[in-house]
């Protein structure tokens, strides 16, 4: 596919939220650092109201009640949700960029169908058990760090990954340790997490025990600026599938688009310099219907949108291949369709910060298709 | 004998337990019939439950939202001592509790599996404040009288219940051909299906995306349901400071009659309440004995007893009794235990609230607390506190799950070094208390001695591990992390 139609320039913000924050240790290019955030919005995240079409009133006629009129003008075609203002922040410094009316290519409208596709990047639900994020890592010979309890399948691949998430327990007698280390040699899976659990560093035995995202956002922060530190942090956000009370500014989604916008913001002021060396980039499940529901939410839909913010962009920009919002121009007639495949996101967005090729990117991560290297259109060079 | 069978369809063997001489009786006489309440504690039904819920949602919403607007403050104030009066964060410490309690010290620890088993099937998120309301009287008054039914009453029963309406948002739904579509459209209002509840009774509650199920199928399904809702009272009638907390029940008037085409199916038009009502049954009917359905749950259910990714070998007995007796649940429970008795030597990752329960059980810890009454008035204390935060810790909080297709079942989700570190640095913080000083070497072989076939193995495993860490190091071992 070609991007040839329309493609837009606005600004905007996104960010994270809840619970899961990955790193990544051992780079093999220290010399150039950079950092991938990756903020997963679970429960499907709505491209329309996070980046409302506003070049007609086509969107408000078919959301008279969540419709939120207070909107940051990002251009002509479109705006942004008021929760958004890091994220307008970054816009304004040329930070942020939305890639519109995309989706991975996934039409069933099942969350966990859609989110399993989301981190494993297949077209198969439950065939894959790594994640596209971990095989990147795979790819790029590096070692990751997820900051959450459970290990995001995203962040699975054939490499020792670790997490931590902070709280104030401690390990038993050193003895005990090398009995269990021992203990477990013939349990692969727990093999591999204890020796990965016995060899963190000291700065990860103990922290204060808080899930409140911005304290995550910037122990990640801290974690990414390290020269030797980790290069990919992973978050989550849940609460996205607002089939009713969706509202307006302050409405369900709002209230989780707020939070997105909180981990952008925390991420850019703790990272600091390194800020311009980092790409944050959120995923979801899928979009959601155009039309509002009788409980002024909205259903299951198709194409969304993709946020994305950091040094390490081009330029402020919508980019999209703009499909409509007429009826005629829906998905099945009710969804905003998707006109590029994410997984050329995703992929352009490792290649860049891996300093990877594209090309084995693909072949190694996405094999079931030749996507299309956005890298030269979204990031720097 | 493997003696690995009494944790993988239970909690284990205390060590004031004998060792069953029929293992097999020994659970199937617990799945034949719904045991008492241990509990003595307070208790509170679902009816209650609204009741307070109710005051917190018509307090909040129409008094203190309205006389604290201009002071956040003083509003967070008000609405904190509205929780303490609603019991806001003393239900779900309760809940868990009487849940724990039955696992533990009750007659049916079996039952009590099945019962964990099926409220994570049929899940209820944390999606608002209800969630820690209503989820214990849900288990209890209408998870736990179906479980000697028939799958379609089980899968009916929670359809049409308020915390599944609630949760899937199905009182927001209004069927597209409903009278009550038609005043919208008169009055110039949009009227449309949620299709949130009919989507996951499809999906994740009956007969899961192998059915092949489209977007047609799915909407069909939501048509079926609409209707059935917990009616928001008019401001003016007397029941008002109900809010949405009243029974669910079926209105007509949102109803979508029909016809229905579901899977391949065609329902006729259901008009009058009594056809429409019976239409959800009849459908429901369907989707219990489709063979998607069958093999999803018998599936789940052989995943979660037996062994991850089961064989076709372990499956097809279940499959085989769940139609045998047209969905019968003691049949399909019986054939479960049967399958687990049979492959006991087949290892099964241990979520981490059954793993704890475990621990708590064969190693005789003291865990609840004295008592469980509460004032209403001030924060509850953290004794009684303790069996939620040790579990939000373990990274399972059972009544909240973060999706609505409930907690994983599978050992890669739960093996991450985190999660690993989370199980051990709760054993070592309980040692830390001095939970442990009960246990000496004669104490920690009657647990072994009742629970394992590898007693030998396990004491020379022990053998060069400090007294204070022994129990530490057996429920950190392979052989209780996957029984």
């Amino acid at each position: 596919m070609k991007l040839n139609r329309r493609q837009f320039t606005l600004g905007s913000s996104s960010l994270l939220l809840s619970g899961l924050l990955p790193l990544k240790v051992k780079s093999s290019t220290i010399d150039n650092k950079k950092n991938l955030v990756v903020i997963m919005l679970r429960g499907a995240m709505d491209g329309l109201t996070a980046v409302p079409y506003i070049h007609d009133n086509t969107l408000e006629k078919v959301r008279p009640d969540i419709f939120v009129k207070k909107l940051f003008k990002l251009n002509s075609d479109f705006s942004l949700h008021p929760k958004l203002s890091d994220f307008h922040n970054l816009w304004k410094k040329d930070q942020a960029t939305i890639i519109h009316a995309t989706n991975i290519p996934y039409t069933g409208r099942s969350h966990f169908d859609g989110q399993n596709l989301m981190e494993s990047g297949g077209v198969i639900p439950y065939k894959t058990k790594t994640g596209w994020l971990g095989k990147g890592i795979d790819v790029a010979g590096l070692d990751g760090l997820s900051m959450s309890l459970p290990m995001p399948l995203l962040l699975r691949g054939k490499r020792n990954q670790d997490n931590f998430y902070p709280s104030k327990f401690s390990m038993p007698s050193r003895n005990l340790i090398d009995i269990l280390k021992n203990h477990y040699a013939d349990e692969p899976l727990l093999k591999k997490s204890f020796d990965k659990l016995t060899s963190r560093p000291l700065s990860m035995t103990s922290a204060p025990n808080s899930k409140n995202i911005k304290t995550l956002a910037r122990i990640a922060g801290a974690e990414l600026k390290k020269e030797y530190g980790p290069r990919v942090a992973v978050f989550e956000i849940f609460g996205f599938d607002t089939h009713a009370a969706q509202g307006g500014a302050d409405g369900e989604h709002g209230q989780k688009l707020k939070i997105l916008d909180e981990t952008f913001g925390v991420l850019k002021k703790q990272l600091g310099k390194t800020f311009d060396n980092t790409l944050i980039l959120t995923l979801t499940e899928f979009g959601r219907t155009i039309v509002q529901n009788s409980g002024y939410g909205t259903e299951h839909g198709y194409g969304t949108a993709v946020l994305l913010g950091g040094g390490l962009l081009k330029k402020s920009q919508v980019f999209t291949d703009w499909p409509g919002i007429k009826k005629k121009e829906l998905f099945e007639g009710r969804d905003l369709n998707s006109t590029l495949d994410a997984r050329s996101i995703y992929c352009s967005a490792m290649s860049t910060c891996f300093n990877t090729d594209f090309n084995l990117m693909n072949k190694h991560v996405f094999p079931d298709k030749t996507l299309i290297n956005l890298s030269n259109k979204i990031f720097k060079s | 004998m493997n003696k690995s069978f009494f944790r993988k369809v239970g909690f284990g063997l205390s060590v004031n337990e004998k060792v069953p001489e029929n293992p097999l009786d020994w659970a199937i006489d617990q799945i034949s019939v719904i045991p008492d309440l241990n509990w003595k504690g307070p208790i509170y039904s679902l009816e209650e439950m609204m009741n307070y819920h109710a005051e917190y949602n018509y307090t909040d919403r129409r008094v203190l939202r309205q006389s604290f607007k201009d002071s956040r403050k003083e509003y967070k104030r008000a609405k904190t001592l509205l929780k303490y009066k609603t019991g806001h964060y003393y239900f779900e410490p309760l809940w868990m509790s009487i849940r724990q309690n039955e696992a533990i010290n009750g007659n049916s620890p079996v039952f009590h599996r099945f019962l964990h088993f099926w409220g994570n099937h049929f899940a209820i998120q944390k999606k608002n404040s209800m969630y820690s309301y209503d989820v214990g009287p849900y288990h209890r008054e209408v998870i736990t009288p179906s479980m000697l039914k028939n799958i379609e009453d089980l899968v009916y029963n929670v359809t049409i219940s308020w915390a599944m309406i609630h949760n899937l948002d199905n009182s927001k739904s209004i069927g597209p051909n409903s009278p009550r579509a038609f005043k919208n459209m008169d009055r110039g209002k949009s009227a449309n299906l949620n299709e949130n509840h009919g989507r996951e009774l499809l999906e994740l509650h009956t007969v899961s995306p192998s059915a092949g199920y489209d977007q047609e199928d799915v909407i069909n399904m939501s048509k079926v349901m609409s209707g059935w809702m917990h009616r928001i009272p008019k401001m003016s009638s007397k029941i008002h400071k109900k809010e949405e907390n009243v029974p669910v029940r079926f209105i007509e008037e949102y109803h979508d009659s029909g016809p229905f085409k579901i899977l391949g199916k065609k329902y006729i038009e259901s008009f009058g309440t009594k056809a429409a009502k019976s239409m959800l049954r009849k459908v429901i009917k369907d989707l219990v004995r489709h063979q998607s359905c069958i093999e999803f749950i018998s599936h789940k259910l052989c995943n979660h007893f037996v062994t991850q990714n089961p064989s076709s070998e372990i499956v097809n007995p279940v499959i085989n009794a769940w139609k045998k007796s047209e969905g019968d649940l003691k049949s399909i429970h019986t054939e479960v235990i049967k399958q687990a008795y049979k492959y006991s030597s087949l290892r099964k990752f241990q979520q981490p609230e059954t793993w704890f329960i475990q621990f708590i059980k064969m190693g005789g810890i003291k865990y609840f607390p004295n008592n469980f009454d509460y004032d209403f008035k001030t924060m509850i204390s953290r004794e009684k506190d303790q069996i939620r935060r040790i579990c939000r810790n373990l990274g399972q909080l059972p009544f909240r799950p973060l999706q609505p297709n409930g907690w994983s079942d599978y050992e890669e989700d739960w093996l991450s070094p985190e999660l690993l570190f989370r199980r051990i640095g709760v054993l070592n913080k309980i040692k830390d208390k001095g939970r442990y000083k009960h246990i000496d070497n004669e104490y920690l072989n009657e647990i072994l001695k009742r629970n394992f076939d590898n007693s030998k193995e396990i004491i020379s495993f022990l053998k060069n591990i400090g007294n204070d860490e022994k129990i530490i190091a057996l429920f950190s071992s392979k052989w209780m992390l996957k029984t």
